[in-house]
């Protein structure tokens, strides 16, 4: 149709059907973030100092402590035996999912990971920690570009048994890292 | 595993612009860049890494903004309107610089064959109209804006928005014409 302006049912689709999504370089949000840190747009995640993981150890501890309470008792008693803290830790190497399936497939691993030890009577109770919407107190002491991002409470019958599980976790295959520490009781 | 993942994009803005999380922009720009890289690669019949400038450029202006922003539409819309105009400015400043004026670009003498061919005729067709009507076609026709909304996002008048899409159609379907592409040959 010489000098038409509107479009027929088929032009009409070859044009919408050219709107996609294009999947950005992987570098592109390292150097967005970079930009906005520059401009103090955005806050680096929450740094891991000795204070602060101290005080989120004891955050974790307690809270692991009130959610079990008498119900599910540590699997012994013994001077080394006892629930174990797993602190995830989430450095520069540690290798962030790229996208949002990635990022499920993870939390699928270190939930199946966690099954395996709920099998072996090992899993006590495990959490992954949202960014702090606030720090309270004195700064930390140093800052190592690191963040607290979750944690496991595992028993085990003794600190060898505890490192062992340790080592096993999914999160070191990321480049995270993962602190250990006995959960102490307090009467 | 990232905060806020499974969020609305206004519960998520709203936790960052309190906590201004690096892990909660993560979110955002994941969900939003893919269709903004799009959109900016199809305005720009570009290479990659200018549309992505533009898209960082982008990104850096909405946070900027973003405390401003009402809702009156959607993040994406809000997104992609910042977008374009970053686009457009760059692409005035690079017209100034190649002293191309908008007027060498002769219309179209005549209305040629539809536009429904392959992808790949079709994007390089568009490729080859001129900054302004390329930009009208891709947001009217591709990406569903209407004349006041492009006059708003290019600084230009709803009318002058109609004309150059008239135009726009017209020089496509000539340019298909004479890549041989007639009525009848679509299909991808």
């Amino acid at each position: 149709m010489s000098g038409r302006d509107e479009l027929d049912p088929r032009e009409r689709r070859s044009l919408e059907d050219l709107r996609r999504d294009v999947p950005p370089s992987p570098g592109l949000e390292a150097r967005i973030l970079e930009h906005l840190r520059s401009e103090r747009l955005v806050r680096r995640r929450a740094r891991l100092g000795p204070t602060l993981a101290r005080a989120a150890v004891l955050a974790a501890v307690f809270a692991a402590g009130i959610v079990l309470g008498d119900r599910r008792p540590a699997p012994t008693d013994r001077t080394e035996g006892g629930r174990y803290v797993l602190l995830l830790i989430e450095g520069p190497s540690y290798r962030t999912p790229a996208t949002p399936e990635a990022e499920r497939e993870r939390v699928a691993e270190y939930a199946a990971w966690a099954r395996g030890l709920a099998e072996r009577g090992r899993f006590v109770e495990g959490e992954k920690l949202g960014d702090p919407l606030r720090r309270l107190g004195e700064p930390a002491e140093t800052e190592r570009g690191e963040a607290l991002t979750g944690f496991f409470v595992i028993g085990a019958e003794s600190w060898e048994e505890a490192i062992r599980i340790a080592w096993t976790t999914p999160h070191l295959h990321y480049g995270g890292s993962v602190e250990v520490r006995r959960i102490e009781t307090t009467e | 595993m990232t905060p806020g993942d499974g969020e609305p994009d206004r519960e998520l803005v709203e936790t960052f612009l309190e906590t201004r999380s690096e892990r909660r922009f993560q979110v955002l720009y994941r969900r939003h860049t893919p269709a903004l890289l799009g959109l900016v690669l199809r305005l720009s019949a570009a290479a990659r890494e200018e549309a992505e400038d533009v898209v960082q450029e982008a990104w850096v202006r909405a946070v900027r903004g973003l405390p401003g922003f009402r809702w009156e539409s959607t993040l994406r819309t809000w997104l992609s309107g910042i977008a374009v105009r970053v686009w457009s400015e760059r692409a005035r400043r690079s017209r100034a610089r190649s002293e191309t004026a908008l007027g060498e670009v002769p219309a179209p003498a005549a209305a040629g064959p539809d536009l429904a061919v392959v992808r790949v005729d079709l994007e390089r067709a568009i490729g080859r109209l001129d900054d302004d009507r390329r930009a009208v076609l891709v947001l009217h026709d591709v990406e569903g804006f209407t004349h006041d909304e492009i006059g708003t996002l290019l600084g230009i008048e709803p009318g002058t928005s109609r004309s150059r899409l008239h135009r726009a159609r017209q020089e496509l379907r000539l340019t298909l014409a004479d890549q041989g592409r007639v009525p009848g040959e679509g299909g991808r």
